[in-house]
């Protein structure tokens, strides 16, 4: 288990460095490489700044193509978003994708009782604004929870 | 007829007062009224109530819910037109406006939501599921202004959020619909009540109504058996009644209600017409009874009644003259075959006699020319009517004539007998003194040996024929005491013939009583034959010898009277014969002796004794002599004597003595 954290951590790290544009959408594991850093930022310099690093897109840690952190309290109010603004301090706890899933409940749901997790479900690209399938990592992040997915 | 056979249940029902009965079934109509707007009044309060509450309350609730309801989803419909508009990249210029609409709508709604939940109508559930829809509502605005605030710049993110905006509309939109609903299920309970209420309401209208009428027919056909027809009944009486029909039998008389006592009432009529026919016929009958011709006439001088007595007066056969015709009529129909004198010319004498009839002034006499007289008495009656009897008086005419000559007669012989009276007058004094002068003497009486006598003797105004004696001849005594029939001087001489007879007989020693009376008798039968007269006499005869006295001859009974006051009577009558009336009377005549001892005695009377009269026209009687007799026994004879004719004046009073009176007493010494 150490082994494989160490592994993603290394190759979270390895990933900032990429130069732009050698792929054009980001993978599950730069996905979980956000969650992480953002955690470490959380963890190094507290909610607020986190919260504000995490919706300023021009903090390159967080904004990488068409990866964006997202974070939630758990009761389902958003209090920072990489990619959509407007959703900050709406709360989103009965939110439901095309297919009717309510996706900010169910993520919620993961990260409080599993304390992390994969979640499918639909959401706008903010590359092209279409409605995409999704797949983001979800984890419980002090008193709130951290999401970063991919679009697939 | 009778009801009882034939509804016997209602036997008791025929004994109840018409006003009760007619009560009674009133008060039934008025009890169906009585319901009938009982239930029209309950029925209309209940429809009237549910009518309020459906149109105050119920309706204008159900249109605010559903008013609301209405709101929300039209709102809904401008969010989805916004999200539509913000994703087809619509300016911000022409959003706006709308923006602004929604927020003023979804502010209008609250407030809507709000005035709900403040009316006075609401029922808990209804209370509760507002509360519930106030928080749905709030976070569905919530929603709302946020999708909105999020389209305004991220129109795919307002998208996605339309989702949940979606839910939170829809089950605002629910929860209004689920109340309307709930409302107009209540309006729907209520309008069904309501017709199920008229329905019922018909039909105990209809019900009632047939019940009112069932009583109507029952109430008539009941009134008509128990009133109705014995009305027709007593009815039918008294309409046969004044018919003058009498033997009706009154039924229904035994009903105790208003016409048992109206059957009772003619019943009781009923017999008074039968007592006044029975009056009526009895009058009749006794009017017819009267010997004389009797008539009444009213105040109008109409017959009334009259007899067929009456009716000969008039010579008028029966049924001729009949109740109804005047006097006028009757006797000018008269005047030609009745004669009366005096009615020469008729037309004067009628009008005469009709003024007369009228006015009449007290009887008059009518001589008919067939001879008969008729006394017609004619009075005026209390009610100004004339009652008239027509008596026929012929015979009384004929009595009266012979009264005249009769009194003439008598005039005649008055006369004479007046001249004849100054002769008996004198007559009879001669008789008086002759009586007196042989009466014993008062020294002869005294030289009685052995007896202690006292006589008495007062002679009537008329004298009567009294004898009495005391008579010694060689030491033997007869005492004799006589009463000779009528009065006046024949009388005193036979009395006279009889005193000479005995002392002769006396004298010449005939000693038996039944010779010597019989001797006495043919004597003096030969000297009352030669006088022509009739008459005789009763006489008793006593011969005393120391003590021995015997008894012979038909007089008044004779009185012993012993020494301590005790009465004995000795009856004379089986002892002779009246003394010249037959000539030889020797087989009647007996003998009986008495013995006195000292203080004992006889006493003789003639019937001028016992037979004396007081005021009150009673007689004396032997009783009344024998006591006045034995209070005075122990006296002398003398006052014996004395207080006997002293009794009997106290007794007579000044009453007339009619005959003569003797007493003789006789007294042992």
């Amino acid at each position: 288990m150490r082994s494989v954290l160490l592994l993603l951590l290394l190759f979270s790290l390895s990933a900032v460095g990429r130069p732009a544009g050698a792929a054009e959408f980001g993978t599950r594991e730069e996905a979980v490489a956000m969650v992480k850093r953002v955690q470490a930022r959380f963890k190094a310099e507290g909610a607020e700044a986190t919260f504000k690093a995490v919706s300023d897109k021009s903090v390159a840690e967080f904004h990488d193509r068409d990866l964006y952190p997202f974070i939630y309290d758990m009761a389902g109010v958003n209090v920072a978003h990489g990619a959509r603004p407007a959703l900050i301090g709406k709360n989103l706890i009965t939110l439901k994708d095309q297919d009717g899933k309510f996706l900010v409940r169910d993520m919620r749901d993961i990260a409080q009782t599993k304390g992390r997790g994969w979640y499918d479900y639909k959401w706008p690209n903010p590359l092209n604004n279409k409605i995409e399938d999704k797949t983001s990592y979800v984890e419980k992040l002090g008193d709130y929870w951290v999401g970063v997915g991919v679009y697939r | 007829m009778n009801s009882n056979r034939t509804w016997p249940a209602l036997g008791r029902f025929d004994d109840l007062p018409i006003q009760l009965k007619a009560s009674l079934a009133s008060a039934l109509l008025l009890v169906c009224l009585l319901s009938l707007g009982a239930n029209a009044y309950l029925t209309s309060t209940r429809s009237a109530a549910g009518l309020r509450v459906l149109s105050n309350e119920l309706v204008p609730k159900q249109q605010a819910f559903s008013d609301v309801g209405g709101a929300v989803v039209a709102t809904h419909m401008k969010i989805f037109r916004f999200v539509s508009w913000a994703s087809n990249g619509v300016t911000e210029k022409v959003l706006k406006p709308l923006e602004d609409e929604i927020h003023a709508e979804l502010d209008a709604s609250s407030a809507r939501i709000a005035a709900l939940t403040q009316r006075q109508d609401l029922s808990d559930d209804e209370r509760s599921a507002l509360q519930d829809l106030v928080t749905k509502w709030e976070s569905c605005k919530a929603q709302a202004r946020d999708t909105i605030d999020v389209g305004r710049t991220d129109a795919p993110m307002a998208t996605m959020m339309i989702g949940q905006t979606d839910d939170s509309f829809e089950a605002v939109d629910a929860d209004l619909r689920k109340m309307s609903q709930a409302l107009a299920a209540k309006a729907n309970a209520l309008q069904d009540r309501l017709s199920t209420d008229a329905q019922r309401n018909q039909l105990v209208v209809v019900w009632v109504t047939l019940l009112g009428l069932l009583i109507s027919v029952v109430v008539a056909v009941v009134i008509g058996r128990s009133i109705v027809r014995p009305i027709r009944s007593v009815t039918d009486v008294m309409q046969r009644l004044s018919a003058g029909e009498i033997d009706v039998p009154v039924d229904q008389g035994t009903r105790r209600d208003e016409i048992g006592q109206m059957a009772q009432a003619i019943d009781v009529f009923r017999r008074n017409i039968i007592d006044k026919h029975a009056v009526e016929r009895t009058l009749a009958e006794s009017i017819e009874a009267i010997t004389e011709g009797f008539s009444l006439y009213d105040a109008e001088d109409r017959l009334v009644v009259c007899n067929s007595h009456y009716r000969e007066m008039f010579a008028y056969g029966p049924d001729t003259v009949t109740p109804g015709m005047t006097f006028g009529r009757i006797v000018s129909a008269a005047v030609g075959r009745v004669v009366i004198d005096g009615a020469g010319d008729g037309q004067a004498w009628l009008a005469q006699r009709i003024e007369r009839h009228r006015n009449p002034t007290g009887p008059h006499i009518q001589h008919r020319s067939d001879g008969r007289w008729i006394r017609v008495s004619e009075r005026l009656t209390a009610a100004g009517g004339v009652v008239a009897t027509y008596t026929d008086i012929t015979e009384l005419k004929g009595r009266e004539a012979e009264l005249d000559r009769a009194h003439a007669q008598v005039t005649a012989l008055n006369e004479k007998l007046r001249s004849d009276n100054r002769r008996m007058e004198g007559e009879l004094d001669v008789t008086r003194r002759l009586q007196m002068m042989l009466l014993p003497t008062l020294e002869e009486l005294q030289q009685v040996q052995g007896l202690d006598i006292a006589c008495h003797m007062q002679a009537a105004l008329e004298v009567g024929g009294d004898y009495y004696d005391v008579l010694q001849h060689e030491g033997r005594v007869k005492i004799g005491i006589g009463d000779v029939t009528g009065h006046g001087l024949e009388s005193g001489v036979v009395m006279l013939m009889t005193q000479a007879i005995v002392r002769a007989l006396l004298t010449s020693g005939e000693a038996d009583p039944v010779r010597f009376l019989s001797v006495l008798n043919t004597a003096l039968y030969g000297n009352v034959q030669r006088m022509g007269s009739d008459k005789n006499l009763t006489l008793c005869l006593l011969d005393y010898d120391k003590g021995e006295v015997r008894v012979s001859g038909q007089h008044e009974q004779v009185i012993v009277l012993r020494r301590d006051g005790t009465v004995e009577w000795v009856d004379t009558i089986d002892l002779g014969f009246p003394i010249g009336l037959e000539h030889e009377i020797a087989a009647f005549v007996a003998q009986t002796t008495l013995q006195l001892q000292p203080g004992d005695g006889v006493v003789l009377y003639t019937d001028g004794v016992t037979e004396a009269e007081n005021m009150a026209r009673e007689q004396y009687g032997p009783e009344r002599l024998a006591a006045v007799l034995q209070a005075h026994w122990a006296g002398p004879a003398e006052a014996i004597k004395q207080a006997v004719v002293a009794d009997l004046k106290r007794f007579i009073g000044a009453q007339n003595v009619y005959d003569d009176i003797t007493v003789v007493v006789a007294k042992q010494t």
